[in-house]
């Protein structure tokens, strides 16, 4: 049965273990701005990913009842998390325009989410990453990312 | 939660209303007020009980449909001064922003999160 409230308890947990088994990740993408008040919509949560190899990744979808699907070369297929627990999340292992993994984390928020908290890339960073992948879909969302910039005070350029 | 008519008289002097006049002005009879004014606990029981629960005083539990209008005023004001500080920029977007603020941030990811049924 499909559960009424999105992004509840098992994605969640999801986080949690990933945490608790001390994997190197952030959210990115519009759900990252999403959690800093930008107007947004999405589909999922992107989790950028230090290195997919982290032992921690396995341990923590083998507790939720997930599992690792690898990517397929054949048909370009990116690699994705399969089961209830983990759909709404999208894996990340390169972003455009931006610096590594290690020196966009050191920046990145840490965000209070239900009795922990998660490290975000800051609205800045999801702006930069937006301009430089430059597809249809970020051009027409980067205004309003710009102006949620400016509901906190920064300068929108 | 009592009736603060030391405040009430306070207020209709910097009014300069007498408390006749104000409780005409508000429709309410001097038997409701003095009725009102001697009730030790205005709030039903049942609305304390469930702030105590929680570990917040009752007003926290009840909407209050003054202070959201003049919030939402304030933020109104606040994108609307803002976008004409940040050239370019859409004061819709900034007061949809300033709305979310307002909530938790799993509560923003929530809203923003759309699924197909």
């Amino acid at each position: 049965m499909r559960r009424n409230i999105i992004f509840a308890g098992p994605e969640l947990a999801f986080l949690k273990e990933l945490i608790k088994n001390k994997v190197p990740f952030m959210i990115v993408g519009l759900s990252s701005a999403a959690l800093q008040g930008a107007p947004v919509v999405t589909q999922d949560v992107d989790l950028w990913f230090k290195d997919l190899r982290h032992p921690g990744i396995l341990k923590a979808l083998k507790k939720v009842g997930g599992t690792y699907v690898p990517p397929w070369t054949s048909t370009q297929t990116p690699p994705l998390f399969a089961g209830e627990a983990v759909e709404l999340f999208d894996i990340v292992t390169h972003m455009h325009g931006l610096e590594s993994f290690d020196k966009e984390a050191n920046n990145a928020l840490e965000i209070p989410l239900e009795g922990f908290k998660v490290k975000v890339l800051p609205l800045e960073r999801v702006i930069a990453s937006k301009k430089a992948a430059n597809r249809q879909k970020d051009r027409i969302v980067l205004p309003v990312l710009r102006d949620a910039l400016v509901a906190q005070g920064k300068d929108r350029s | 939660m009592k009736l603060d008519t030391t405040t009430i008289q306070k207020m209709c002097a910097e009014r300069g209303l007498g408390l006749g006049q104000l409780l005409e002005k508000a429709k309410v009879s001097r038997t409701a007020y003095y009725s009102l004014a001697r009730k030790d606990e205005l709030l039903p029981a049942s609305i304390r009980n469930l702030a105590r629960a929680l570990g917040v005083c009752p007003s926290k539990v009840l909407i209050d449909e003054q202070r959201l209008s003049e919030e939402m005023t304030q933020i109104a004001a606040s994108a609307a001064e803002l976008a004409a500080r940040y050239k370019g920029a859409n004061p819709e977007n900034v007061r949809h922003t300033l709305i979310l603020l307002r909530h938790e941030p799993i509560e923003r990811l929530r809203k923003a999160l759309i699924r197909a049924s």
